[in-house]
């Protein structure tokens, strides 16, 4: 079971005088269990091809096969994608539309034909896994903070049950226990045999929670592999609006003086050893 | 050239319309004309509700708020308010409105009624420092959710305010556009302009000369943002914050000896000291 995209390429506004190239030959794939992240710069192509996931956008060219299905206009296909895998938007707390939190966790599910107590115990199942305890069942959403309605929103994806998840930008705007307790989430998630698909700008975090990174720049595959792969190539290379975190990218520059031997993303750790290379120099 | 504008808040309190929570619950505030103050504090703590505060949009329900001694309750005054006060907000969506990008920017000055020889001129160099120039003519709707943040910032800057409110306004920009969208508020501080910023990086606060904590919608910690920093990893994180690794790594190099600690929390400055040692 996997999500395999094949020389995807997309353009806005195809033929007219702004046309906008998106896109360009991208493959890559994801399996059940895996996070991908998918980082790039603003403009990228992120959001679109996170739109191609889940068939909100049709391939112009290339394809998207998800566990075997391969994405068309064809509603009954559509319909099947949009099961299989569940898109939470960049601010997902704008997806919020109903008066309770319940009403809105249950859409999904409801309109997936779910009824009755399989319905709400689908709900409070969504509400653990995201963390909100069972008394916001009756709040009203839009009266929670912002960290509590993107919980909402997500656990209204989640609800339904995905196996293939798509969250765009899903750490933006949160605070510092917001973001941990997210990450914490997706390894939870992928944990559970789910594929996380995090599209992010946030280099440093990506590298920290991915099983396999894609990089993307003006619309196409710069780097794919695995978090120790992609520190590697962006130190000898310069991808648009991605840089290293500041502490990788100094070590690998002080490992190629010989003043340490060790590539770390730990300031402690690189303070050691710059400590005992330092006693050596002298 | 612009002259920063005060912003003073004396026991405010806000509660939302039919709710029974304060989101404010008591706060004595002066901001300089001119200061960058870092305003710091978890998800729903009431930092957006205080931007909101400085340029009128809410209004106290107890105590009073003054935007260079012009109470924000007082009708007459709220133009004048929100031609020194501008916020730019964490979605770009809620302040974009023309659908092309040069007309979206000119909004701002065409509403103060600026003679249309300036507006261009504003525009040009409003698009020209957030980098979308070449987008001028573009689709708002052809943009990335980081291409509009730094829309949202060019039509803010073209209005040339006393006061810039920034709620998060970077959150959705890749490194390198945050890079240079920090030194844009830089360039604007610099000129004489008051900078409130909202963020939950550490990182990005280092040119702040003040920090704010708001916790439960009362300051919780105020002071040099220089002494904010210093604070002890463990410290930072009680009160809910990642203390910047390079922070960490000048403070671990200090201690040691091998950087002097007048060293500024910059990997440049940093490198350049460690490089010089070997």
């Amino acid at each position: 079971m996997s999500l395999a995209v094949k020389d995807l390429s997309f353009t806005y506004n195809r033929g007219l005088p702004v046309e906008a190239k998106a896109l360009q030959n991208i493959t890559f794939d994801a399996e059940k269990g895996e996070i991908l992240s998918i980082v790039g710069h603003t403009g990228s192509g992120k959001s679109t091809l996170a739109m191609h996931l889940n068939g909100l956008i049709t391939p112009q060219q290339g394809e998207v096969v998800i566990d075997g299905l391969r994405i068309e206009k064809d509603p009954q296909i559509l319909r099947k994608i949009r099961q299989f895998v569940g898109l939470v938007f960049q601010y997902p707390e704008q997806q919020i539309f109903a008066e309770t939190v319940n009403e809105e966790i249950s859409f999904g599910p409801y309109n997936w034909g779910l009824r009755g107590n399989a319905l709400q115990e689908r709900v409070l199942l969504a509400m653990d896994l995201i963390g909100l305890d069972h008394s916001f069942a009756s709040s009203n959403p839009f009266m929670l903070s912002g960290g509590e309605k993107r919980r909402v929103a997500i656990a209204s994806v989640l609800a339904s049950e995905p196996g293939y998840l798509v969250m765009d930008e899903p750490t933006a705007g949160l605070d510092f226990n917001g973001v941990c307790e997210l990450t914490s989430l997706l390894r939870s998630m992928s944990e559970n045999g789910i594929c996380v698909i995090h599209i992010t700008h946030d280099l440093e975090l990506a590298l920290s929670i991915s099983d396999r990174i894609l990089v993307i720049s003006e619309g196409t595959v710069t780097a794919y592999g695995t978090p120790a792969d992609i520190s590697e190539r962006l130190s000898n290379m310069s991808v648009k609006g991605l840089v290293l975190p500041d502490i990788l990218s100094l070590s690998y520059e002080l490992k190629k003086t010989g003043l340490i031997k060790n590539i770390t993303s730990d300031p402690y750790t690189l303070a050691e050893q710059i400590k005992s290379g330092q006693i050596k120099c002298h | 050239m612009c002259s920063g504008t005060t912003l003073y808040l004396e026991g405010a309190e806000f509660q939302y319309p039919d709710t029974d929570k304060k989101v404010i619950k008591g706060i004595d505030l002066e901001i300089r004309a001119g200061e960058w103050i870092a305003l710091l504090g978890p998800n729903g703590s009431g930092k957006s509700t205080l931007l909101k505060l400085f340029n009128a949009l809410l209004l106290p329900s107890q105590g009073c708020c003054f935007i260079d001694g012009m109470d924000t309750k007082e009708t007459m005054a709220v133009e004048t308010i929100r031609s020194k006060v501008s916020i730019v907000f964490q979605n770009p969506e809620d302040q974009i409105v023309a659908s092309i990008v040069e007309e979206d920017t000119a909004f701002g000055p065409e509403n103060l009624g600026l003679p249309s020889g300036e507006i261009v001129s504003r525009v040009k160099e409003a698009l020209t420092g957030v980098g979308l120039w070449e987008k001028r003519k573009h689709s708002v709707s052809s943009l990335s959710g980081g291409q509009k943040q730094r829309l949202a910032l060019a039509g803010v800057l073209a209005i040339r305010p006393g006061a810039l409110l920034l709620d998060e306004s970077m959150s959705m920009l890749d490194p390198a556009s945050r890079k240079s969208f920090l030194d844009l508020i830089k360039r604007a501080h610099s000129s004489g302009c008051t900078i409130v910023q909202v963020t939950h990086r550490l990182d990005e606060i280092l040119n702040s000369d003040r920090t704010v904590v708001v916790s439960d919608g009362r300051i919780s910690w105020q002071g040099k943002t220089e002494q904010f920093l210093s604070m002890s990893e463990d410290g930072l994180k009680d009160m809910g914050f990642a203390k910047p690794t390079v922070t960490v790594l000048k403070e671990e190099l200090v201690k040691f000896g091998i950087i002097p600690v007048t060293t500024k929390s910059d990997i440049r400055e940093i490198r350049e000291k460690i490089c010089l040692l070997q």
